[in-house]
């Protein structure tokens, strides 16, 4: 079940910026991008707190022909992310530069792994 | 005496491969409990495509080199993911056919066949977008990437490609919205958490004409810019 409420507010993050770029819509877009992140990073912290404490867990979820197909959108809800730091934040408002859009990058190449790996494992698993 | 020994064959043929069958398939299912959540996993790969396209745009000031890397796993990773989701498609269908839409709660699920053609149209255009702006490569001596044709090309036949996943994510809400209007007729939704399941297919179906600037492709701005 982990996630789903990232992704849900990652989407809403997403749609936010295509309203023609006008300022409302950026401020917007970024506003709920920086909660989008929040929740991100609060969901993964509970997630590695739910699998260390209950290893058992994992091993039930995986052989679970529904649950387990959640996990797929953990890299859906990084790449949300991502798409909005691109166009939004680096694109329209320059922000952080060359830097930033190097890490966003790399971040990238770490979401392709994982999705990779969903799109994979899980289809193996089923 | 050969019947028995191919019957020995076949025995161990089957002692040998079982197995290695289980071992692949941990969970069990079946067809009449199939949802189009099955296809969330392919998606993934879509998904990140479409964020390739828009990273390979950004980067192409930086690195000729990087930006077309990026382009090239963001194509073969949406071939990948988008075919995947065609043969689930074609299994989802199947089950419409033989029993009918999901029931309860899991109508919501209805709507998933739109991500994967929203997003893949999106990424599509995307992907030619970048192409016209990054061919011909300067100083390349590829007949692919050096000539000054190939991005045009690239470029009309994503926008036909786009349209064409538009016009299948169409066609699914369609199918959604009518499996919707059939069980709320019959039965209470209640308001559970796989809503949310809802929000991210419309949201792909709807920005799939933006790449294409609205005013070189005006069919995109007829569709979905209401």
């Amino acid at each position: 079940m982990h996630s789903t409420g990232t992704g849900a507010v990652s989407i809403l993050a997403a749609l936010f910026p295509y309203g023609q770029y006008s300022d409302a819509c950026k401020a917007i877009s970024t506003v709920v991008f920086i909660l989008n992140g929040l929740l991100f990073i609060l969901f993964i912290a509970l997630t590695i707190i739910r699998y260390t404490h209950h290893p058992d867990i994992w091993s039930r979820m995986i052989r679970h022909p529904v649950q387990s197909l959640y996990i797929s959108t953990f890299p859906m809800g990084g790449i949300t992310l991502i798409s909005v730091g691109t166009t939004v934040l680096y694109g329209h408002y320059g922000f952080g530069g060359r830097g930033f859009l190097f890490t966003l990058w790399g971040l990238w190449w770490i979401d392709v792994a994982i999705s990779a790996m969903c799109c994979w494992g899980l289809i193996y698993v089923m | 005496m050969s019947c028995k020994r191919y019957f020995h064959t076949l025995h161990a043929t089957v002692l040998f491969y079982l197995p290695g069958f289980l071992r692949i398939t941990k969970q069990s299912h079946s067809h009449h409990q199939m949802t189009s959540v099955w296809l969330l996993p392919v998606i993934t790969l879509i998904v990140a495509s479409s964020a390739g396209g828009e990273l390979a745009l950004a980067l192409h000031p930086y690195s000729v080199t990087g930006a077309l890397t990026t382009l090239a796993f963001s194509i073969f990773i949406v071939s990948a993911g988008l075919t995947l989701a065609f043969t689930i498609l074609t299994v989802y269908f199947y089950r419409l056919v033989l029993h009918g839409f999901p029931p309860d709660g899991n109508i919501v699920s209805s709507f998933m066949p739109l991500g994967p053609m929203g997003q893949a149209g999106f990424s599509v255009l995307i992907i030619g977008q970048s192409m016209k702006e990054f061919l011909p490569v300067q100083g390349s001596s590829s007949p692919f990437l050096g000539s000054a044709q190939v991005g045009e090309v690239i470029f009309a036949v994503s926008v036909c490609i786009g349209f064409f996943l538009w016009a299948l994510a169409t066609m699914w809400l369609g199918y959604g919205l009518l499996g919707i209007q059939h069980i709320v007729r019959r039965t209470q939704i209640p308001f559970k958490l796989s809503f949310w399941g809802m929000i991210f297919p419309n949201v792909s179906c709807g920005r799939l004409p933006y790449p294409a600037s609205p005013g070189d492709v005006a069919i995109y701005r007829v569709c979905t810019q209401s």
